[in-house]
């Protein structure tokens, strides 16, 4: 019989004076993530100089040059002003997702929706601001569809748009989320397996699986990676919206 | 059988299906995604680094709804006041 004292998804919540329950574990670690981000980088760029280049200065020039492109490449000349944005967003959600395989501070923070959450609003919220700044109240009008298509095909297109602007922060947020949250479910069940000695006949499965917490923890690490990168990606894609010259859409 | 046994052993059949749903999925759609790469890779090997990149962010957006319904699955499962040791105990 196995004693189960962790949950999948449980998480220890403390009461806040204005903002109520809220999960202690995510906002202390994710305090941790900030400050070692912040640390990262500013060791990573502290000496920069032509003459003498060192590995990390080029290792740094290669990550930090491969966003830039990314936001250049695709959002034009206008991406340059979101390059430090687009490299802020990666470097967090990475330290966030990565945080979490390491075995003192507790679960990734990104393994709960409400970070993954937090960042698919701020995302959100900055389509918004960046395409009424550079368009003003008449970017609106891209909830109506192309021009071609008449007045009644425009109105008909207005709830599909909406859907779509709204879709957009879900499954970024899902997307992050659900990949974090099964990385951690896999080690979970891979731990009550190990734990729970399962012997069938002459099979010995609880010893077989002592291999694979090695191998779903190189797949973690792989996956945060990726998942950080695609959230970048896909939230430089969405910018090529508001930032484009656009009539109605 | 008794009604909690009923219970237990339909939420128990749900959640292999999801899985089953969501694995089956996401193995056609990167088999898709690999194949299309590695015959890409064959006609262009130059471009291989830049494909390597594109193939990765293919699969890290097609696994997003495998995954979303992975992780529904395992709320429905172990939301419902079945506790994880009494679903373990029943492994033996």
């Amino acid at each position: 019989m196995v004693e189960q004292h962790e949950t999948i998804g449980g998480h220890p919540t403390w009461n806040l004076p204005v903002l109520g329950s809220v999960h202690a574990d995510t906002i202390w670690i994710t305090w941790l993530a900030m400050g070692i981000t912040l640390v990262l980088l500013f060791l990573a760029t502290r000496v920069y100089s032509i003459k003498h280049v060192t590995k990390r200065q080029t290792m740094m020039e290669l990550v930090i040059g491969f966003l830039e492109n990314l936001a250049v490449d695709t959002l034009g000349p206008a991406g340059r002003p979101f390059v430090p944005f687009t490299i802020a967003v990666f470097t967090f959600i990475l330290v966030l997702n990565e945080i979490g395989l390491f075995p003192w501070p507790g679960r990734s923070p990104t393994s709960d929706l409400n970070t993954t959450a937090g960042m698919a609003i701020l995302v959100f919220i900055t389509l918004y601001v960046v395409g009424i700044k550079n368009h003003g109240l008449k970017y609106f009008k891209h909830w109506l569809g192309p021009k071609e298509l008449g007045p009644i095909g425009m109105i008909l297109l207005i709830p599909i748009n909406l859907i779509e602007d709204f879709t957009k922060p879900v499954t970024l947020a899902m997307r992050l989320f659900g990949n974090i949250l099964a990385g951690e479910i896999l080690l979970f069940v891979v731990a009550t397996i190990i734990a729970s000695h399962l012997v069938i006949g002459p099979l010995n499965i609880s010893a077989a699986a002592t291999i694979a917490p090695f191998l779903i923890y190189g797949f973690n690490l792989f996956v945060g990676l990726i998942q950080a990168f695609v959230f970048t990606l896909l939230m430089v894609a969405y910018l090529m919206g508001p930032t484009s010259e656009e009539g109605a859409h | 059988m008794t009604s909690l046994a009923f219970v237990t052993g339909m939420l128990l059949l749900s959640f292999s299906l999801i899985i089953a749903a969501a694995a089956f999925g996401s193995a056609i759609g990167d088999g898709i995604i690999g194949s299309q790469a590695v015959s890409a890779i064959a006609r262009q090997p130059e471009a291989r680094p830049n494909i390597f990149l594109f193939y990765f962010l293919g699969v890290g957006i097609l696994e997003a709804f495998p995954i979303i319904g992975i992780a529904l699955a395992f709320f429905l499962l172990f939301g419902q006041g079945i506790s994880v040791s009494s679903v373990v105990s029943g492994l033996h």
